[in-house]
């Protein structure tokens, strides 16, 4: 931990803090809301969940990160059918700390369909370009088309071959180096060593291990009631006074937090996420290495239906994929570098966060339509097809066939529209549960994050985007809280 | 009054030892050594799940080592390995109860991955 960090982390603190703005969550929503408001003389008092675990402490994708990270140990479930397992993390920095550092600008035509749909002001692309640009230049955004790896080659092969228009997406890094054998080699450019350390130069506090149960409007302030749990220590409960709150515990939490404050309309009713069908190719050549990260290239032939991307090919995550064939589950001992998985992704399906009465984690449904079922499928037969025009000579579908496809004949063994009980899905990217924009019909906060009908109180995360942005959503994320906490400065 | 809370850690030691000897094929003295530290995963992240499943998963793990008595005389916990496997098998191919097949799934799931993300293939 850096001098600047540990003169900001609160230690021991007091039965009650108060502050300016007190920002609930430190991922990339809260850290961009704490370093600009910290940079504009304000008193911010960050509050966060989960412990600060510096990246040099933790290998990344290991199962030590999964159970110091990650929430509920990576072992969250949205419940429906199907059921769709998902990630957050909970530390400080929150999601950055743990992804690939990918990075997208929202796609023009979504912006368009959140002003549309939604009503969201002042949301063209050019006015939100400069906030794209400040948020690359302090993440050190860079081009990934000089990216070796040879998994990732065979995605850019297979849509080429097809007639595919594919890309390499930007990565987040503070490079050392391009490496000969896997992608971009250097530290991601998590949060907390871009914006965290931003704003503790700047004053910024931070409140660790403490989790925001509920709030209340008094006196003109917001009061949050924490539990504040230091390592293995005895829980403490903590007041909070601040002027401003504002909101990023993600798109599960922040809906849970408002809704056990009492805050309700259009809040946690529209939880979207980019539903993940894998699929793991063995192919002749080596194509997996150890440490290999994951590949930047993907294929956007679809969007926004769905999306084809590399993931991790690590031999843990190939074990969970290959789960679905227990009688070749041993070819991948002696296979495993011939073998890489890829994600094919969509954007439909719509879901519910609920706080429970009695629990401390929310209720979490999602629900998929037939036209999502059909996509899907859809989705899964074509990154097969185009494995297979890459040179696959097996797929692995995470979908209980009982046996690998091994040629674009068996494609047909897909069922369309896919059964439901057929999938095995999840998602690492969830968004919407509090859409912003003016229709009062759909939205719980303003085209700028406020809460509709309160005073003071904001929400800056994942949640806003109105709906699935089809790519990587941090850099949406970023920008729009951007642009959100500059209006609230007005700076804008 | 404390709660009454069974201890479902022998039942979990068990099967992190079934699926590890039937999946992954280890050498007696590697699953010697690192089968505390599986199980003691397992258990933990069993623990982080979200609190509203975690009671439910905790008795299904109960029903689990009682269903041994039917299917084989004897919890599962005190089975021989193949019987164990057998057993393993049953539920994760039961066509009626989807709650049997999750509950397989969640321990392979877990134990697979602490076993290939921390050793060399």
């Amino acid at each position: 931990m850096s001098s600047d960090i540990q003169e900001s982390v609160i230690v021991g603190p007091p039965d009650r803090i108060r502050c300016q703005v007190a920002i609930v969550g430190s991922g990339p929503g809260g850290s961009v809301a704490a370093s600009l408001l910290a940079q504009a003389g304000r008193d911010v008092l960050l509050i966060e969940e989960g412990p600060y675990i510096s990246q040099e402490e933790c290998r990344l994708y290991s199962s030590e990160e999964m159970e110091r990270k990650y929430r509920n140990g990576g072992v969250s479930i949205a419940l429906g059918r199907p059921k769709v397992t998902f990630v957050e993390a909970k530390c400080v920095g929150g999601g950055s700390e743990v992804n690939a550092g990918l990075y997208y600008r929202t796609p023009p035509e979504i912006l368009e369909r959140w002003r549309r749909d939604f009503q969201v002001a002042e949301l063209q692309e050019e006015q939100l370009a400069q906030h794209f640009e400040s948020i690359e230049k302090a993440l050190n955004v860079l081009d990934t088309s000089d990216d070796p790896n040879e998994a990732g080659d065979r995605l850019r092969l297979g849509a080429e071959k097809q007639g595919l228009s594919s890309l390499n997406s930007q990565a987040s890094l503070r490079p050392t180096s391009i490496g000969p054998n896997g992608p971009l080699e250097g530290q991601r450019a998590s949060m907390t060593r871009t914006f965290l350390p931003e704003a503790f130069r700047h004053g910024t506090r931070l409140l660790a291990e403490t989790r925001a149960r509920s709030f209340k409007r008094e006196n003109g302030r917001w009061v949050v009631r924490c539990h504040h749990t230091p390592g293995d220590g005895p829980r403490r409960e903590i007041i909070i006074e601040a002027d401003t709150l504002f909101l990023s515990c993600g798109a599960v939490q922040t809906p849970a937090l408002l809704r056990r404050s009492g805050i309700k309309r259009n809040v946690g009713n529209s939880l979207g996420m980019h539903a993940t069908a894998k699929v793991t190719a063995r192919f002749k050549d080596v194509v997996n290495l150890p440490g290999m990260g994951v590949p930047t290239h993907a294929v956007d032939e679809f969007a926004p239906r769905y999306y084809f991307t590399c993931a991790s090919s690590s031999p843990g995550y190939l074990a969970l994929e290959m789960l679905q064939y227990p009688e070749h589950f041993s070819a991948m001992h002696d296979q495993w570098p011939h073998m890489a998985v890829y994600s094919a992704r969509i954007s439909g399906g719509v879901g519910s966060v609920r706080a429970l009465p009695g629990f401390a984690d929310p209720l979490v449904r999602f629900r998929l339509s037939d036209d999502d079922m059909h996509d899907l499928s859809e989705a899964t037969r074509k990154l097969c097809s185009l494995l297979f025009a890459a040179g696959a000579e097996e797929a692995y579908p995470s979908l209980l066939l009982g046996q690998p496809l091994r040629s674009p004949a068996d494609l047909d063994r897909i069922p369309m529209p896919l059964e439901r009980s057929l999938t095995n899905l999840m998602t690492i990217h969830i968004f919407s549960s509090c859409p912003m924009g003016e229709n009062l019909d759909r939205c719980a906060v303003d085209s700028f994050g406020k809460v509709h009908g309160a005073d003071s109180l904001y929400v800056s995360d994942a949640s806003l985007l109105c709906t699935a942005p089809t790519v990587n959503p941090q850099g949406s994320i970023m920008a729009v809280v951007r642009r959100n906490v500059l209006h609230h400065l007005g700076e804008l | 009054m404390a709660m009454f809370t069974p201890d479902i850690a022998p039942t979990v030691s068990a099967l992190c030892d079934s699926i590890v000897v039937s999946r992954c094929a280890p050498a007696h003295s590697e699953l010697r050594e690192h089968h505390a530290e599986l199980t003691r995963f397992v258990l933990a992240q069993q623990d982080r799940m979200p609190d509203y499943l975690r009671w439910p998963f905790r008795i299904l793990t109960i029903l689990f080592d009682l269903f041994g008595l039917v299917y084989a005389g004897r919890l599962f916990r005190s089975q021989d390995q193949a019987t164990r496997w057998r057993q393993i098998e049953a539920w994760r191919t039961a066509p009626f109860f989807s709650p049997a097949r999750d509950f397989i799934r969640f321990y392979e799931s877990l134990v697979l991955y602490r076993w290939y993300a921390e050793h060399e293939l």
